[in-house]
């Protein structure tokens, strides 16, 4: 019994322990991941779904973009198209606002297509993504004053469409090129200059 | 003890992963299309054939122009807006007028990039200048910008730090020319997508054959011998998938025949047509083979039935109905393939089991043709 007892009181103890030792390391892990500003006091307090300070990998963007969940949320119109700007008077300014994050935390009410949507991840490889904002008339990317994207997004948008376009992800109508046979055809041209 | 028998048992781990992906690597090699790229660079020179005018008139019409396909919406114009379109009534005149100017932008659009030897490059030495040794740490360069002159004759010199003033290598050259007189959508560096074989054969397996091959030709001069080799590896990789449809009716189809022909591979080709029914370009096939290399048996009475040929219009679809012209045509041409595949053919088996297969069927047309005019009272 006393034995027994003794290893009751043992597990117990080393439950106890590893309890404690459990709830410091959550405890410091939280500290260390929002160090940066003053407000990781009282990070109980931030909103998970305005947080963007976690990275989402190209992968799961990319099985996301192929989701029913995707689908239910944009249907087949592209991300940018229900999108609305919030803004004064009758005409939207020319450019749309620089950022939608700061210090890694939606810092507006209504965020861009890109920035509202963290599995949205702009990516030269992420190619069904991309496709929603380049023109179909005329192959040119769309601007930011149709999308709606924060200067921010916009940018790394140009950057990973003119990076899918290097690397063959994206294809495009290539300029037509006409080549003078004469410079070619070199038997044909000294016969001609000798006639 | 323990220590020395644990030893053993990582060495065995280790092995057996490597092994694994010794295994992984040759599957996905053999998986992956692997094509050795040649280049035009043989004793025989391929221009002078390319150009004369038979092989240009066969090329063109095996091309088989469909111009929903050469006039398709393209976005190549580089404006931001689009144009209205213009709409008008047109007498008959007008009509016809409009119609052969189309016809003529058609035959621009499809003009096909030329076909030449690889080019060599011979260093030429204009001067040596023992006394400018040193001059400074870097070359320089002198191009001249004269307008009118084309980019192939433009002089463009390099003086090196040890003083000697010669003609630059042909990458420098394409560089200067780039920047001084750039070529729309060129750019200086090459794209990842031709200097990356993995990202060069994903755009193949995906089949984007026309893209790869439009920006080849303006990313490179077709005397390049990067240009030959990426243009071959694609030509190789249409013709292993039988996608020639893909490539037909766009300004590559020629140069891909003429490739095929060149090196005696455009069995496959033959047999596609064959199995499409249209024994007339297979006939032309045949006389582009005896205009290359004239190693055909019957080559002769191939060369008699292109121009026959060349008077009927381009079939692009099935015909519905045959006149007696028609079938008198196509039974020489029947005759024609047959001693070709008798002779020449490395295919043989199923070349002749597509031309039984196009009897067959080009039998019921006959009799249906001839029964429908036997039904009208004209025959």
């Amino acid at each position: 019994m006393a034995f027994s007892l003794n290893l009751r009181s043992i597990i117990l103890n080393r439950i106890i322990r590893s309890d404690v030792r459990f709830g410091f390391r959550a405890f410091s892990d939280a500290a260390d991941g929002a160090a940066e500003g003053e407000e990781q006091d009282n990070g109980a307090a931030v909103d998970p779904t305005k947080d963007r300070t976690k990275v989402i990998p190209l992968e799961t963007s990319m099985k996301y973009m192929q989701s029913k969940a995707y689908n239910q949320t944009y249907g087949e119109s592209p991300v940018w198209f229900l999108y609305r700007r919030n803004h004064k008077g009758g005409f939207a300014p020319r450019k749309t606002r620089k950022s939608c994050v700061r210090n890694g935390m939606i810092s507006t009410g209504n965020p861009c297509p890109i920035c509202r949507d963290e599995y949205l991840v702009l990516h030269h490889q992420n190619t069904n993504l991309l496709e929603q904002f380049i023109s179909e008339h005329t192959g040119q990317v769309l601007d930011a004053f149709k999308t709606g994207l924060c200067q921010k997004k916009h940018k790394e948008l140009l950057v990973a469409i003119e990076r899918a376009w290097d690397q063959g992800y994206l294809t495009y109508d290539v300029p037509f090129r006409e080549y003078d046979y004469s410079l070619y055809n070199k038997n044909n041209e000294t016969t001609k200059n000798k006639v | 003890m323990s220590l020395l028998f644990r030893k053993p048992t990582i060495f065995n781990a280790k092995n057996v992963l490597l092994r694994q992906n010794d295994v992984q690597i040759l599957l996905l090699t053999s998986k992956n299309f692997s094509a050795v790229p040649t280049i035009y660079d043989g004793e025989s020179d391929p221009a002078p054939k390319f150009f004369s005018s038979n092989v240009q008139v066969l090329l063109k019409r095996l091309t088989r122009p469909d111009f929903n396909k050469v006039f398709r919406k393209r976005t190549n114009s580089g404006f931001p807006v689009l144009k209205t379109p213009q709409y008008k009534f047109l007498t008959t005149e007008q009509l016809e007028a409009e119609v052969a100017k189309s016809r003529a932008r058609a035959d621009q659009l499809l003009q096909m990039p030329p076909v030449v030897k690889v080019q060599t490059h011979i260093k030429e030495v204009l001067s040596r200048d023992p006394a400018l040794i040193g001059f400074d740490t870097a070359k320089y360069m002198f191009t001249d910008i004269t307008l009118g002159v084309d980019n192939q004759h433009r002089i463009i010199m390099e003086r090196d730090t040890d003083g000697v003033l010669q003609s630059c290598d042909p990458d420098v050259r394409k560089r200067l020319n780039q920047i001084y007189f750039p070529i729309k959508g060129r750019k200086i560096k090459e794209p990842v997508m031709f200097t990356d074989p993995e990202r060069f054969n994903s755009l193949l397996d995906r089949e984007q054959y026309e893209f790869v091959l439009d920006r080849a030709c303006i990313q490179y001069e077709p005397d390049e011998p990067s240009y030959q080799k990426i243009t071959s590896v694609a030509y190789q990789h249409v013709d292993s998938r039988k996608n020639y449809g893909l490539l037909r009716s766009t300004r590559h189809f020629g140069p891909l025949t003429f490739y095929l022909t060149w090196h005696l591979s455009m069995e496959g080709l033959l047999l596609e047509l064959l199995q499409n029914n249209v024994i007339r370009e297979a006939v032309l096939l045949v006389a582009l083979r005896q205009e290359v290399h004239g190693d055909v048996a019957n080559g002769s009475a191939a060369q008699g039935l292109v121009a026959e040929i060349m008077n009927t219009p381009i079939q692009l679809s099935k015909p519905e109905s045959l006149t007696e012209e028609d079938i008198q045509l196509d039974t020489k041409c029947i005759d024609c393939i047959e001693q070709y595949i008798s002779a020449n053919s490395s295919m043989k088996s199923q070349q002749e089991l597509a031309l039984q297969g196009f009897r067959e069927f080009y039998q019921q047309l006959i009799d249906l043709s001839r029964g429908v005019r036997k039904a009208h009272g004209n025959a």
